[in-house]
């Protein structure tokens, strides 16, 4: 039902039951906020949304007050502003002033909104809140000084994530967002999963970073770094420089990370094959037993959701290590040296804990030494000059460049179920490129596909970010049709991870759909080294984890 | 009427003593006057009851005892203390008047022979100036006696509510008699319960908001203590009109009294089958449970309060949607204060045209106020609406000795200050809201000339800062900064900051602004009007604040760092005795020579001048 409601003099359409904020919005007004986010319940904690009512003068926050029929409002009237100065003002005055070595510098919401209302001087001067920093886990920190407590990352973590690992505590001008007790995230419910990091409008929740370490081994004669590229990582650092081509995109990295001083640099797709060839063995060894049931994921963050939020069902997750753990195996066994690191580019913070995972370590030192995310990589990449498109090209070292195209496929929205099903039907023999498999790539939270292997039924249910895994999950490990339940953290897949570039998902998304229909191995199980290998019990060790307790 | 209490008398000593216990009196110190009671009467084997009865309101003269002694009017004695029992009793018990110190009045009677030269309690100005109806009979009833309560009058209201009206024609009559919000909303209570019976819900919560945290406000924890089964009465009805099925007492769980009271009196209603399922016959079911809050400032607005019910941190929702469409678990809830619901069983039995009569054309009934600060009496007063604020002072005895009255502090942290000007303001909702004034929940602190208004609103912002709770930036971070400026200017001007002098005009400067951004911008009625009480002491009080700011100066001496000493030079003797005393080390010279005061290490702390024996140290 429309509402037809006066802003700044002119009438505009609304919708009925929406609030004021969404009909501006939809309508191309823009009016500054700080806590709200379309997918949450407004808070109506920061009250830069307010607009003036021309029949009361009173000002109404706009991302809470549903529309009426007849409502006038001045969005931007000199009292509005005033207020929404005073109130930046007031957050500038406890914030740090350190925005010149903030790690959101030129990403700071408050920083752009301040710009954009003009604040030029320092209005009100008063002590600033001590925060403490708390660098307990092992992906991200929390910088408390910088929270304006817009509690987004509380809803997120409350509302999507279904973890509720921060909240506000303590009242008055002692309130911040913090865990249990104080006792920091690393002993928190927190699972890393990093969409806090993606909402904070300030500098307060950021990925811990690798570079200053990584950098520090640069260069130095006898160590040998190894760089791990995530497909999900050039397929975003491909679309925010505008290049197309995926493989392209590869050989451009590869050639500006080995000029900046990395000796070996490979990608994660050749162990993704080997993951899904491996799954794909595994299913058929198991699909024979009565009470078959999975839940398969190479998400670190779904894994931990599952294991802290319903450990009587961690049984069913499946023990193989994930593509980045696989390669970082692989690459520390060739090399078999002390001077041989191993660093992973990876789209989320998730990755951070998983590499230091005792289950991950060798001989107590990790398989992969340092994670660090896409940002981190254009920083590091950036400080040494290297801008894109790089002239250069160089492929992966062998035998990383041989990679079928469901290897890249599974990071993007619903591609990993995509990618099962299609190693499973060509263990048959069966035609695995028929469209209704696509459907599988269809951004829907739940998505359920049945087919039948080795004669007997199979179904798949692919659950899609969180806020569907905590819906369903429960539904669906104890219904006894489904066979296979694969989860993943975040919405539209790995191409979407919390520490993605903020480009449009979109396009990143299309780089690898581009680089899926024009591969020419199309499945896992084609390739042949993978064929090669798993035919021989050298790479299980690899691949697997002993045993299900250990995950 | 017949009522399924059967009143319980049992056999009654010839005298009573009646004791008035409420937790200002338990401050005061009644349980030790008790225990001397107790102790006196054992020891003289006299034949008396000790009755525990609520206080009436005269808190400053606590603790209030009451003796009947056969044949003789009740008389009342105050500030009883153990050491004064003995006296006191020795005398009543043998018919003879003790001395007048302690003597408050007595109550008429009609068939007991007066006590000669004792005014009479209802003809003292403190009960004389009140319209006392749900304070009447406060201080002869046992509070968790139900028969006692019913002697009062009570439980006739819920009777004729449940046997002779629908739950529309009780809403329609609270509604018709104009009884407003008590707890500083002011919104008509009679349409609340209105909303939420138009509402379809298998559930529906009411909520009795008895929380009262606000600094200077006891009047609801005094009228629970006293009459706990008013206010379950008031609450069954309200359950009644609004279909309600579950009610929740959210009440401080440091009024501990008042919980123990409300408990007893809950299980006894259980018993008598007024509360559960079927009450009176009349299908309706009911449930009344007891909250505990933490005690949070912020929880006495509703939607916080919610929050808390739920499980959740207290801090306010935003609304719309409003409590009564969509409020506890989602359902429609009433929220009212203590004393509105306690307005409920009056009007029903006496009717709306009868509430209407009281009070003046813009706010009907009475309004409990707690009294505090420089008055002869401090306590609770019923007053009727549309009194000014000088008859409540008059009602309390008027100012001190010694003290002139400069202003009123009204309706606690969200209130304002009113000057001696505007004492005739008539105390309703239509008045104060004109002068952007706000009546809270009653509190009334009366301020003198020995009170700094700078130090006052520092007091109000500091609380405001610490109890915010922390959501919405202007209150939090508005808050932090208006307590700051009120430092810097209560501060001695400290050499070591650069720019001192330069920061406390430029945030004096920006307090209004920052006051009024507060007020339309915050998210709850906490934080739009905490600045209030800033606004209306710039407003009145502005030579009191640039005495501060330029001349560095208190006139009421309270602001302890603007004070300065200096040592006269004919007084001083060089005894050297304020020298040994100074724990801030600021006072040089040597013995048997005039000595110096060094300003900038002085703390103000004034130990030279109580220790100087001539008179030698000069405040300025």
């Amino acid at each position: 039902m429309q509402v037809e409601i006066t802003v700044n003099r002119t009438k505009i359409q609304a919708r009925k039951g929406e609030t004021i904020l969404t009909a501006l919005q939809r309508n191309g007004i823009k009016i500054p906020t700080l806590c709200n986010l379309p997918e949450l319940t407004p808070t109506g904690a920061c009250r830069l949304c307010v607009v003036e009512d021309e029949d009361t003068r009173h000002l109404i926050p706009a991302c809470s007050t549903p529309v009426q029929t007849g409502m006038k409002i001045l969005t931007h009237s000199p009292k509005v502003i005033r207020s929404r100065q005073t109130i930046i003002d007031l957050l500038l005055t406890n914030h740090p002033d350190d925005c010149l070595y903030c790690d959101k510098n030129r990403r700071c919401e408050l920083q752009s909104l301040s710009e954009e209302l003009y604040i030029r001087e320092r209005l009100f001067t008063g002590v600033k809140k001590k925060g403490k920093t708390d660098r307990s886990s092992q992906g991200l920190v929390f910088d408390m000084s910088k929270c304006i407590l817009c509690g987004r990352c509380v809803k997120v973590c409350s509302e999507i994530i279904g973890v509720a690992a921060i909240d506000h505590v303590y009242r008055g001008k002692r309130s911040v967002v913090d865990t249990v007790l104080g006792k920091g995230l690393y002993y928190s419910s927190c699972i890393q999963c990093g969409q806090c990091i993606n909402i904070c409008p300030t500098g307060a929740l950021r990925e811990k970073s690798a570079i200053e370490q990584i950098a520090a081994k640069i260069g130095q004669e006898s160590v040998k770094i190894s760089v791990i590229l995530s497909a999900s990582s050039v397929a975003s650092i491909a679309a925010v420089f505008g290049i197309r081509k995926f493989e392209e995109m590869t050989e451009m990295l590869v050639a500006a990370l080995k000029d900046t001083g990395f000796s070996t640099i490979v990608t994660d797709s050749f162990a993704s094959d080997l993951y899904f060839a491996d799954a794909t063995s595994l299913i058929c060894e198991r699909i024979v037993q009565p009470d078959f049931k999975m839940v398969i994921s190479d998400c670190p963050a779904a894994i931990q959701w599952v294991k802290q939020k319903h450990p009587e069902f961690a049984h069913f997750l499946v023990p193989l290590r994930s593509p980045q753990q696989i390669t970082g195996r692989m690459l520390k066994r060739e090399t078999n040296g002390s001077n041989n690191i191993v660093v992973a580019v990876m789209p989320c913070i998730a990755r951070k804990t998983e590499a230091l995972q005792p289950n991950n370590l060798t001989r107590g030192l990790p398989d992969i030494d340092f994670v660090v995310t896409t940002h981190e990589l254009l920083h590091l990449l950036r400080t040494r000059g290297v801008t894109m498109p790089f002239p250069k090209r160089c492929t992966v070292d062998k035998p990383y460049n041989i990679y079928s195209s469901c290897s890249v496929l599974h990071e993007y929205n619903g591609g990993f179920a995509e990618s099962l099903v299609r190693n499973l039907l060509s263990t048959e023999g069966k035609n695995s490129f028929d469209s209704k498999y696509t459907e599988l790539r269809v951004n829907k939270p739940v998505k359920t596909f049945e087919t039948s292997i080795s004669g007997r039924n199979l179904k798949l249910v692919s659950l899609n970010g969180m806020q569907a895994i905590n819906e369903y999950f429960l539904k669906y490990v104890t219904d006894n049709s489904v066979h296979i339940i694969e989860i993943s953290s975040c919405v539209g897949g790995c191409i979407n991870g919390s520490s993605q570039l903020d480009s449009e998902a979109s396009i990143s998304g299309k780089v690898l759909l581009d680089f899926e229909s024009s591969g020419l191995l199309r499945n896992s199980v084609q390739n042949a080294i993978v064929k090669g290998m798993s035919s021989d019990n050298v790479v299980k060790p690899i691949t697997r984890y002993e045993s299900n307790s250990e995950l | 009427m017949n009522t399924p209490l059967e009143i319980n008398k049992s056999k009654t000593a010839p005298s009573q003593i009646f004791l008035q216990t409420g937790t200002c009196s338990i401050v005061a110190g009644i349980t030790k006057t008790r225990d001397a009671f107790i102790q006196y009467i054992e020891s003289h084997q006299i034949d008396a009851d000790l009755i525990e009865t609520g206080c009436m309101g005269m808190c400053s003269n606590d603790p209030v005892v009451d003796i009947l002694i056969p044949g003789r009017n009740k008389i009342s004695f105050r500030r009883v203390m153990p050491s004064d029992v003995a006296i006191i009793c020795d005398c009543i018990f043998n018919n003879i008047l003790p001395e007048k110190t302690h003597i408050l009045g007595q109550y008429k009677s009609n068939d007991r022979f007066p006590w000669e030269f004792v005014p009479y309690i209802d003809e003292l100005p403190f009960f004389a100036t009140q319209k006392r109806i749900l304070l009447s009979g406060i201080e002869t009833i046992r509070p968790d006696s139900a028969s006692d309560y019913e002697s009062l009058g009570g439980f006739t209201a819920l009777l004729k509510a449940i046997r002779t009206m629908t739950p529309a024609a009780v809403c329609s009559e609270i509604a018709e008699s104009g009884l407003t919000g008590r707890g500083g909303g002011g919104y008509s209570t009679g349409s609340k319960l209105r909303t939420v019976l138009q509402q379809h819900s298998y559930k529906k919560y009411l909520i009795c908001n008895a929380d009262e945290s606000d600094p200077g406000s006891f009047s609801g924890r005094l009228l629970v203590e006293a009459k706990p089964f008013l206010l379950l009465e008031g609450i069954i009805i309200a359950a009644y009109a609004s279909g309600a099925n579950q009610a929740i007492i959210y009440i401080r769980n440091k009024y501990r009294l008042s919980i123990d009271r409300l408990q007893r009196c809950i299980h006894q209603l259980y018993e008598l089958k007024w509360l559960g399922d079927d009450i009176l016959d009349s299908g309706i079911n009911l449930r009344i449970s007891i909250y505990e809050s933490p005690g949070a400032f912020v929880c006495g607005e509703e939607t916080a309060l919610i929050e808390n019910l739920e499980g959740n941190r207290g801090m306010p929702r935003t609304k719309p949607p409003y409590p009564a469409i969509s409020g506890l678990h989602g359902m429609p809830t009433v929220v009212n204060n203590v004393e509105t619901l306690c307005n409920i069983p009056a009007i029903i039995s006496n009717g709306a045209a009868w509430f209407r009569s009281i009070g003046n054309n813009n706010t009907t009934g009475t309004k409990l106020f707690s009294v505090s600060g420089k008055t002869e009496i401090g306590g609770v007063v019923e007053i009727e609406m549309g009194s000014t604020i000088r008859q409540v002072i008059d009602a309390c005895g008027g100012p001190q000795s010694h003290s002139e009255i400069k202003a009123v502090h009204l309706g606690g942290p969200s209130g304002g200050l009113v000057p001696v000007e505007d004492f005739g303001i008539p105390l309703d909702y239509y008045h104060l809201d004109k002068q952007k004034l706000y009546l809270g929940s009653g509190s009334f602190a009366v301020l003198d000339q020995e009170n700094c208004i700078v130090n006052t609103c520092r007091y109000f912002m500091e609380f405001i800062e610490g109890e915010s709770c922390g959501k919405c930036i202007p209150c939090r971070e508005g808050s932090q900064r208006i307590t700051e400026i009120f430092k810097r200017i209560s501060n001695k001007p400290n050499d070591a900051e650069e720019f001192a002098t330069l920061l406390r005009f430029k945030g004096v400067m920006q307090l209004e602004q920052m006051a009024e951004v507060m007020h339309e911008t915050s998210l709850c009625g906490l934080g739009q009007h905490a600045p209030n009480v800033v606004t209306t002491a710039l407003k009145h009080f502005r030579e009191e604040f640039e005495e501060h700011i330029f001349e560095r100066k208190c006139r009421a001496g309270v602001c302890k760092n603007l004070k300065s000493y200096s040592i006269d030079h004919t007084a001083c003797t060089g005894c050297g005795m304020c020298a040994k005393r100074c724990p801030a080390d600021a006072i040089a010279g040597s013995l048997r020579q005039t000595h110096y005061i060094i300003s900038e290490r002085c703390i103000g702390c004034g130990m030279c001048m109580e220790s100087c024996k001539f008179n030698a140290v000069i405040l300025k």
